[in-house]
């Protein structure tokens, strides 16, 4: 017996002895071409799928980053946050501002190689704006949006020149024409079959989609006879010359699973990572971390129609116990300063005005909750943990308001139903994040408003309405500075809102990639972007 | 045989009703509005309604499962609210990713527990047997994500033998296709293999006591064939029970595994529409994990006899 138990075991540990050798010869020869065509393809991590194709119709923040780099509007963004054109070489607005004539750049084509002409883009907006199509943004056109903007009539004048007329000025149709949320894309006619149905964008981008595996990656193709703008690479502006002839969207839920894909060399850019890995990405000489303030704000707001937050003195108290700076310096790992307004550090209508919050003293908010007969209720703070800084930020407020006595609970809730809340205004407090909206007229439209109408805004006094309003209207810059500072003087008394500090955000990229960098919209954009030269001379 | 399969059959249909309204119910008394999330960071109230009303989301709850079941019925699981893709077809897109990874997996697991199983008995109380019972408590002491994590260290990031994220089919590359199952398969295969191989230690070490065993050896067989034909045919039909129960979970989706590798299988198909509210692909899904539950289970019974000759199917 003995014998036959060697026999066998001597076969066990062969057998192991073999699986492990096959092992080890096998990892190696495996890896052979992990890195093979690198050279001519950007890959890229993209947090979720994208939704469709279709812009604006089903879409979120990656469905409008891949669709930006296959469709283009009129105008686009800046980075300083002016309008500036793309498929339009320029536009009048008339005197009284109700029309705005745009020509065309010459010798655009579409991917399908067709010339884009004004019939074109008649024909792309008249698709948009038919309610048969369900754009999501037809009532940012259409008069019944909260800014009132409303196309009467749009014309041909020649081959490259077309004519939007309003039925009233506002200075904001631009603004919403640039906006990227909702691209108000040119897309040839071929792009829906002949039932009308969506196959396809048939853009004008630098890049075309050439497939899409769902759930796993999309890729886009150079598109050749692309002709980009003169001068630099300006926000969705500018020019947008494509040097790589593929990028490969790689879907990539965890950011933790993106970054060892980006250290492994299996992506390239890895765009909005947690600040958390700032450290470890710093300390690593083949990934460079690209950071950039953004206008995504985090805010905390407080339900004035709950018995005890319509009390202006427990709001104005609950101000003056947070140190906003704190919290923006501890929830972001140091990289963001307090802002408490709507308006964006560094823009045109920042102000002296715009800084003024009210100032961190835990003794005054003492008194004030005293003055406001406090008796020690719970006061709940809603909060998500999909969205880390919301959660951060909600940790850090939560214990500087149980300084000053208030008895905080966190609600920790899953985002659908913060999402809820939120809309409906159920909750007491609530640490949420806003998405960049690029005008101050469009960002504080967020929370000012009509309650009647829309039961998410905190704000709704009817001369700041009214102002709001205004400030969407007018055009001088003069008068919408005075108008924002005042607007931010009425919000911040009235403290529904205690806005906390904007976004960094933290993009980490592969040191052989070159010219990538992020602006303050945060959308991610590859066109400009290369890869430095091998000794052999590729790309 | 074919009597005892319809008579199992027939009675997975009254639990995949009561599963069906279990699904629906849970599903809609979870907060959380589908077209409010679909329309997201857009402002648009009107669209908001018209979604709710276009998914019947205002109808009565009863109405909506009544509208459900006759669709299920004709064979049609519905769209998903965020991509308007059918749900069968997402199901048939996001089930064989899982399946590749778990029966590969399953089978490595087997090749390797079962016998090590074996082994440990055999050996019972020996450094041999300790040796692998402490490799088994190892692996099932470290969790699922940690033990990718480790893997895509090593292999992916410091070594770079591997790509530590994606999927390819077997039809576009077969190499890039094993490429990219190696990590999740070997994952998978780390965290199973403890349960396994303790169900076919403790299995084996009974069989071993039994006299009949002390007959085969007496008989003077060699200890293979003692061990292979006599020991494991009576020792595997626990283990086959547990390996029919870890197939039907695994089927059901392996979330950890699917995140950390960036697999768009079944089990991140199902969590990140729950995140999303996607009522028709989570119900769909649910359905479907039933169904593989029901049927593996119903695999498991017809295998037994296999085994263990005096299992009759009646």
């Amino acid at each position: 017996m003995p014998s036959n138990k060697s026999w066998i075991h001597v076969k066990s540990v062969a057998a192991l002895g073999v699986l492990l050798v096959a092992l080890i010869v096998l990892l190696p020869a495996l890896s052979g071409c992990q890195r093979e065509s690198r050279g001519k393809t950007l890959r890229v991590s993209l947090a979720s799928d994208i939704r469709s194709t279709q812009f604006g119709v089903n879409r979120d923040e990656n469905t409008d980053t891949v669709l930006h780099h296959v469709v283009e509007g009129l105008v686009a963004y800046r980075e300083d946050l002016t309008v500036g054109p793309l498929l339009a070489e320029s536009w009048e607005v008339s005197e009284d501002g109700r029309s705005y004539t745009f020509t065309l750049r010459p010798g655009l084509r579409f991917h399908n190689g067709q010339v884009v002409t004004a019939s074109d883009v008649k024909w792309s907006w008249e698709y948009l704006l038919n309610p048969r199509n369900r754009w999501l943004c037809r009532n940012w056109y259409d008069g019944t949006g909260e800014t009132g903007i409303r196309i009467q009539k749009i014309e041909t004048l020649d081959e490259q020149t077309v004519r939007f007329e309003l039925t009233e000025p506002n200075y904001l149709f631009l603004a919403r024409m640039a906006h990227m949320v909702c691209l108000c894309g040119i897309i040839h006619r071929d792009s829906l079959d002949a039932h009308g149905n969506w196959i396809m964008p048939i853009g004008t981008g630098p890049y075309r989609i050439v497939r899409w595996n769902r759930r796993k990656s999309i890729e886009l193709e150079r598109f050749a006879d692309y002709q980009p703008l003169p001068g630099a690479r300006d926000g969705y502006a500018g020019r947008r010359e494509a040097f790589f002839d593929r990028i490969e969207f790689l879907v990539i839920p965890d950011a933790s699973v993106a970054e060892f894909a980006l250290l492994s060399g299996s992506i390239d850019i890895a765009p909005k990572m947690p600040a958390e890995v700032l450290p470890a990405l710093a300390r690593r000489k083949d990934v460079v971390p690209v950071l950039q303030p953004t206008l995504n704000w985090n805010v905390l707001l407080l339900q004035n129609e709950d018995p005890m937050l319509s009390d202006a003195r427990m709001r104005r108290a609950i101000a003056h116990a947070i140190n906003r700076e704190q919290v923006a310096q501890n929830a972001t790992q140091g990289l963001a300063h307090a802002n408490g307004s709507a308006v964006f550090p560094g823009s045109r209508y920042d102000s002296e005005f715009q800084r003024r919050v009210p100032e961190y003293d835990p003794s005054k908010a003492r008194q004030l909750i005293r003055e406001a007969v406090y008796a020690g209720q719970p006061i709940r703070l809603q909060v998500n943990r999909q969205f880390q800084l919301d959660y951060s930020s909600a940790i850090i407020v939560a214990e500087m308001l149980r300084q000053i006595g208030l008895h905080v609970e966190l609600e920790v809730l899953d985002w659908a139903t913060q999402l809820k809340n939120y809309n409906t205004g159920n909750y007491q407090m609530m640490s949420i994040g806003f998405s960049a909206r690029p005008d101050p007229t469009l960002m504080f439209d967020i929370f000012i408003g009509d309650r009647k109408k829309r039961s998410n805004v905190v704000f709704s006094d009817p001369a700041v309405v009214v102002k709001l309003r205004r400030s969407g209207l007018v055009t001088d810059p003069v008068v919408r500075q005075r108008l924002f500072d005042e607007i931010h003087a009425a919000a911040d008394a009235d403290s529904s809102l205690i806005g906390l500090f904007n976004h960094t955000i933290l993009d980490a990229v592969r040191a052989d990639i070159i010219n990538y960098s992020s602006w303050p919209l945060a959308r991610p954009r590859f066109w400009g972007v290369s890869r430095q030269m091998t000794e052999g001379g590729e790309q | 045989m074919i009597a005892f399969v319809l008579r199992r059959l027939t009675l997975a249909v009254p639990s995949l009703l009561v599963a069906a309204v279990t699904i629906f119910v849970l599903m809609r008394v979870v907060p959380g509005d589908p077209a409010l999330l679909f329309i997201g960071d857009l402002e648009n109230q009107q669209a908001i309604t018209e979604m709710r009303e276009r998914l019947g989301l205002g109808k009565p709850l009863a109405q909506q499962f009544l509208v459900w079941l006759e669709q299920m019925a004709r064979g049609d699981l519905g769209s998903s609210i965020a991509t308007g893709e059918p749900v069968s077809r997402l199901l048939l897109d996001a089930f064989p990713i899982t399946a590749q990874v778990v029966l590969i997996a399953t089978a490595v697991t087997s090749l390797l527990a079962i016998p090590g199983g074996i082994l440990a008995a055999w050996r019972q109380n020996t450094k041999t047997d300790a040796a692998i019972l402490t490799g088994a408590s190892l692996s099932q002491s470290i969790p699922g994500f940690w033990m990718a994590l480790t893997l895509i260290l090593v292999f992916g990031v410091e070594l770079g033998w591997l790509p530590t994220v994606g999927h390819v089919s077997f039809a576009d590359s077969p190499h890039g296709w094993l490429r990219h199952l190696l990590l999740p398969v070997a994952a998978l295969v780390l965290t199973q293999i403890s349960t396994l191989t303790r169900m076919t230690r403790s299995s084996t070490i009974e069989v071993l006591r039994l006299d009949y065993i002390t007959h085969a050896r007496a008989k003077g067989l060699t200890e293979a064939a003692v061990l292979y034909r006599h020991a494991l045919r009576n020792a595997f039909a626990p283990v086959l029970t547990v390996l029919g129960l870890m197939l039907g979970h695994l089927l059901g989706g392996v979330v950890v595994i699917e995140t950390m590798f960036a697999l768009p299988g079944l089990g991140r198909l199902l969590v990140d529409a729950i995140f999303q509210r996607d009522y028709p692909v989570v119900q769909g899904c649910m359905l479907f994990i039933a169904v593989i539950y029901t049927v593996v289970n119903l695999l498991v019974d017809l295998l037994y006899p296999l085994f263990d000759p005096r299992v009759r199917l009646e």
